[in-house]
């Protein structure tokens, strides 16, 4: 129960929160004063003063880390006093020191606290109307802000957290307490607490989202919705106004690591976006939000979820889910890292699922650009990993890496498998790393040894473990693939019809004998042979390097190809008067009419 | 469907949904009225598909009327157009005083009859007109009818399997004003092609015109993410495309877009086109990789019927002359040189030469024994040194133009390649000297 309630304490106190409390403590010293014009007559006045003697005292009894008498003298005075100013004043400061003593001592006497606040809330209910608004607003805020701070240290989607019945029965008063603020404050709505009401629902909704996923594991999908419309409806030249909007964002954006890290496919890809591009149209126009702790975190896991999302929803293919930005999703994974160091500090071990997920990822994403990369860095010799490098994840993970390189395509198998908590999550990411592995066993340890070899044998020797079979098709996408992308190292050819495949470069032949200017020439001969034809067709040769073009420029370019070069049709050796073979048979005819004139 | 359109082709696609036979029965009868009802507003039913419409739409008896000449030249020129008397038609517009206010308007109308006559090569004189930049205070609608003109001229590509071309038009279009679609979207009453309709000219044009090699090039473009929203159907087709599912994509491409191409006036003409270039194209990567492949094969998995493979697979074969030969159900690699063809003839010429020479060398043979019967007939010591001119000549001859039996093509080659000209210039000579 003691271990329940101190990570408990954990999650409820932000690190800034010390601070802030004793500036606050400084700040509420004034206030008397400043109310001090409200009583009027003379009794009164010597009332205050004595009045004020004993606050101060209170106080100092507070400042010293004595809160007991310091409550004591607060109670007294809610009793001695008539003024409701007082009392209200009293009631806030039992709150408070109730804050101090828990953040000093560690300890947490959540339910009288909360027993206080109730009444508190009832005497509010009672006498709001008497009370001065900006009094309530004032001293209502900082309350607020203390006894339900925003939590800046633990996340949502940390799945590992979980809480005693005890803890999430606390919650669950927390939430009812702000409902109940809310309704009083709802009931008049008066003009001064218009700003405190959405901090009051803000604040509900946050409990309302941990104690749900304390209680049960889960998003409050209400809640959330709530959450999002409330944070869409504002536009962006308010949401730089408003201070709570980040902390908005940030749930959110936890919300939404949260689902995909407990199913994948349930991320709400529009909505997720949506909140990504807002969050980054502020952070390029404020420093602070870009050095919050934890923000950037959210930010850059969010875009790496995006990526990896994206490439899942295309079902339609269904044999090869690759994903296409792995560039993009190591630089989003690669900002992860950093940022999980500032916000895990040294203790660092990858232990925690989101961790290895982030780790796992941004190992994927460099394995599968090893081969296109100049400067082949081994991610394990970077600081950020190397610093866990004796972590059973990191060990796993150079297993998996060194299988990789090697090519041994079951212990890469048997590897990653072995990473139970994050294989399903990145599963469109492993499922490239297999293709590429593939790819690369076929092209550097196949190709370049057997001149010929039965589809069946190759399948056999692709396959990553016994139980699972590489299917006829998958090969064949694979070989195809690779004439289609120019990334066979070795020229083949299929025999079909015996399931045969032919390593090597005695066959590139020529596939036809009819060059680009004999389709130019007869393009009235037959019905659908012109060079338009031929060229959709694809029967010569194709550019390549046509990448990261706009789609203009790519027509442009296309165009050109036609156009110019390329005259012969496809193959790999090309006979230089290959272009001239229709001229011969012309030449032969005519010099065949002037032999026989000549006779 | 065709409700609320005030324009010919209202009574040209009902026609076309008619004969197509495509729609329930209902849906066409409703289209033949709106078509009808559209006639009679126009006053004018002297329309070659009158009769069709009028026995489709259920209709009893319903007068043809033919009001000559009442109301607007655009009337007028309408009425042509529903008759098929497309030059008329244009003629009309194009006598209408070229009032600059509504140039682009008058175009327009142009431009629906080239389109509706299949007229493609007016089509493209009228684009050169366009290229006279409009000034900035041109109406907004003659804006739009502007870049409706242009989108029709595109339309015209696409119908005369330009599919590149059309890419290459599109896209420059988009990226002059991305927005340019809108100008489809609005519901003219004149409206001749919709929004989806050219969205789907996209569709297949890019799949027809970007080669094999380069579709995951183009999925990577930079602005790939708005051409995913807009056209999601392309950038599936190209992905089970990359994928090589080509069934799956046969599937899509003979299923629901062919569906939908057929049923469009404007989309049927150049769609049987671009089905089977694809289908070629997809039998012409299958022959890329394999040196025997069987038909069957190819009808199974790309689950086409055995007859069409065969039939497409042999069309391909012959128009694009490749080395492949269909033996039965086998379609396999057949060698060649790309001289093979012409052997036959140059063994022909190589028998004419010979028979040539052998005619030369029997005349030189006479000739020489003439001349020295009647040297020794003659008195020796006259004249020796005409003689020995005589005597000389037809060896030069035979030196510089008789080929040996082993005569190598390469050396043809030399020559040809040089300039071809050259090599009839020495036929000719050839000629002369044989000649004499």
């Amino acid at each position: 129960m003691a271990s329940d309630d101190a990570n408990y304490d954990d999650f409820m106190m932000s690190d800034e929160e010390g601070a802030e409390m004793i500036e606050m403590e400084e700040e509420s010293d004034e206030q008397p004063e400043g109310t001090d014009n409200t009583g009027n007559n003379a009794n009164d006045r010597v009332d205050d003063a004595a009045l004020q003697d004993t606050y101060e005292m209170a106080l100092s009894f507070a400042d010293d880390h004595d809160f007991d008498r310091a409550r004591q003298l607060l109670a007294d005075i809610s009793t001695r006093a008539n003024d409701l100013v007082w009392q209200w004043k009293a009631s806030t400061q039992v709150l408070k020191t109730w804050v101090s003593e828990s953040h000093y001592n560690r300890c947490y006497e959540d339910d009288i606290m909360l027993d206080d606040f109730d009444a508190l809330l009832t005497f509010l209910e009672e006498n709001m109307r008497e009370l001065d608004g900006i009094v309530l607003k004032k001293s209502l805020g900082d309350l607020l802000d203390e006894l339900f701070p925003f939590m800046s240290r633990e996340f949502l989607y940390a799945t590992e957290l979980t809480a005693s019945p005890y803890t999430t029965m606390k919650m669950v008063r927390r939430v009812n307490a702000l409902a109940r603020l809310q309704t009083i404050l709802d009931i008049d709505r008066p003009p001064w607490a218009e700003k405190l009401i959405d901090t009051v629902n803000f604040k509900k909704q946050t409990m309302a989202i941990w104690s749900e996923r304390l209680q049960n594991g889960r998003i409050s999908l209400k809640d959330l919705q709530g959450l999002e419309a409330c944070c869409q409806a504002t536009d962006l030249a308010a949401a730089v106004k408003d201070p709570d909007y980040t902390d908005r964002l940030n749930l959110i954006l936890q919300c939404h690591i949260f689902c995909f890290m407990s199913s994948p496919c349930d991320v709400n890809v529009s909505q997720l976006s949506w909140f990504v591009d807002r969050l980054e149209q502020l952070s390029s126009n404020s420093l602070a939000i870009q050095q919050s702790l934890g923000l950037m975190l959210q930010l850059h896991t969010s875009k790496a979820i995006l990526v990896l999302a994206a490439d899942m929803k295309e079902d339609s293919a269904g044999d090869l889910p690759l994903v296409r930005h792995v560039n993009k999703l190591r630089e989003h994974l690669w900002e992860c890292l950093q940022h999980m160091e500032e916000v895990g500090g040294s203790k660092q071990e990858f232990s925690s699922v989101f961790e290895k997920f982030i780790l796992s990822g941004f190992i994927f994403c460099n394995m599968i650009l090893y081969r296109s990369e100049r400067t082949k860095i081994n991610p394990f010799d970077l600081e950020q990993i190397k610093i866990a490098q004796d972590s059973p994840c990191v060990t796993q993970l150079q297993a998996v890496y060194h299988n990789f390189v090697d090519s041994q395509l079951s212990g890469l198998y048997t590897s990653i498998q072995e990473l139970t908590a994050v294989k399903d999550l990145l599963s469109g990411l492993i499922d490239n790393v297999y293709y590429l592995a593939r790819l690369i066993k076929l092209w550097t340890q196949i190709a370049p040894v057997y001149s010929c070899i039965p589809l069946k044998d190759l399948q056999q020797m692709l396959r990553l473990h016994d139980n699972i079979s590489f299917s006829r098709d998958e090969l064949l996408t694979v070989l195809m693939r690779s004439i289609m992308k120019d990334t066979a190292k070795t020229f083949y050819k299929l025999d079909l019809t015996q399931d045969l495949v032919f390593f090597g470069d005695e066959y590139k032949t020529q596939l036809g004998m009819y060059s680009k200017e004999s389709f130019t020439k007869d393009c009235v001969c037959k019905k659908g042979s012109n060079i338009d034809w031929a060229n959709d067709v694809g029967i010569f040769q194709e550019p390549c390097g046509l990448k990261n073009l706009d789609t203009c420029a790519f027509f442009d370019k296309l165009q050109r190809s036609r156009d110019t070069i390329h005259s012969s049709p496809r193959a790999g050796f090309q006979p230089a008067n290959m272009r001239y073979s229709d001229k011969y048979d012309e030449l032969a005819k005519l010099a065949k009419d002037s032999l026989s004139r000549s006779r | 469907m065709l409700k609320r359109l005030e324009s010919p082709i209202c009574v040209e696609r009902a026609h076309f949904l008619i004969t197509s036979g495509l729609g329930s029965l209902t849906e066409r009868g409703e289209c033949a009225k709106d078509a009808i009802n559209y006639l009679l507003r126009l006053g004018y039913t002297k329309s070659p598909h009158w009769d069709e419409l009028v026995a489709q739409s259920g209709l009893e008896a319903i007068e043809p009327i033919e009001v000559a000449n009442s109301g607007s030249k655009r009337h007028l020129a309408f009425c042509k157009a529903v008759a098929h008397e497309y030059p008329e038609a244009i003629s009309v517009i194009e006598a209408t005083p070229t009032l600059s206010a509504e140039f682009y308007r008058n175009l327009e109308l142009v431009a629906h009859f080239l389109v509706l006559s299949k007229n493609f090569k007016g089509l493209e004189e009228l684009e050169y007109r366009l290229s006279a930049i409009p000034n900035a205070n041109v109406a907004k609608e003659e804006l739009e009818a502007l870049s409706r003109i242009q989108i029709l001229v595109l339309c015209g590509s696409y119908m005369q399997c330009k599919y590149l071309e059309f890419c290459k038009g599109f896209f420059k279009l988009e990226r002059s004003d991305p927005d340019f679609m809108r100008v489809l979207e609005c519901e003219h009453e004149s409206r001749f092609i919709t929004h989806d309709e050219l969205s789907l000219m996209v569709t297949v044009s890019s799949i027809v015109a970007i080669p094999f090699d380069n579709y995951d090039d183009f999925l990577s473009v930079e602005d790939a993410a708005s051409i995913e929203r807009r056209f999601p159907q392309l950038v599936r087709c190209l992905k089970l495309l990359t994928n090589t599912s080509f069934g799956s994509f046969l599937k899509m491409w003979h299923g629901s877009i062919d569906e939908e191409c057929k049923k469009s006036l404007l989309l049927a003409h150049g769609w049987d086109c671009a089905r089977s270039t694809m289908r070629h194209k997809i039998y012409f990567f299958y022959l890329r990789i394999s040196n025997k492949l069987t038909i069957s094969y190819l009808s199974r998995t790309l689950n086409i019927e055995e007859k069409l493979v065969e039939e497409e697979v042999r069309v391909l074969i012959e128009n694009a002359h490749l080395n492949f030969e269909i033996i039965g159900d086998l379609i396999r690699y057949k060698s060649d040189h790309f001289l093979a063809a012409v052997t036959s003839k140059l063994k022909e010429n190589h028998e004419l030469i010979n028979q040539s020479l052998h005619f030369q060398v029997s005349n030189n043979r006479s000739l020489k024994n003439m001349v020295q019967e009647s040297i020794i007939g003659n008195n020796a010591s006259e004249s020796a040194g005409n003689d020995e001119t005589v005597y000389q000549s037809p060896k030069i001859d035979r030196a510089r133009y008789a080929f040996d039996d082993n005569m190598d093509i390469d050396e043809i080659n030399d020559i040809s390649d040089v300039d071809s000209a050259s090599f009839i210039l020495g036929n000719e000579s050839f000629s002369r000297t044989s000649g004499c």
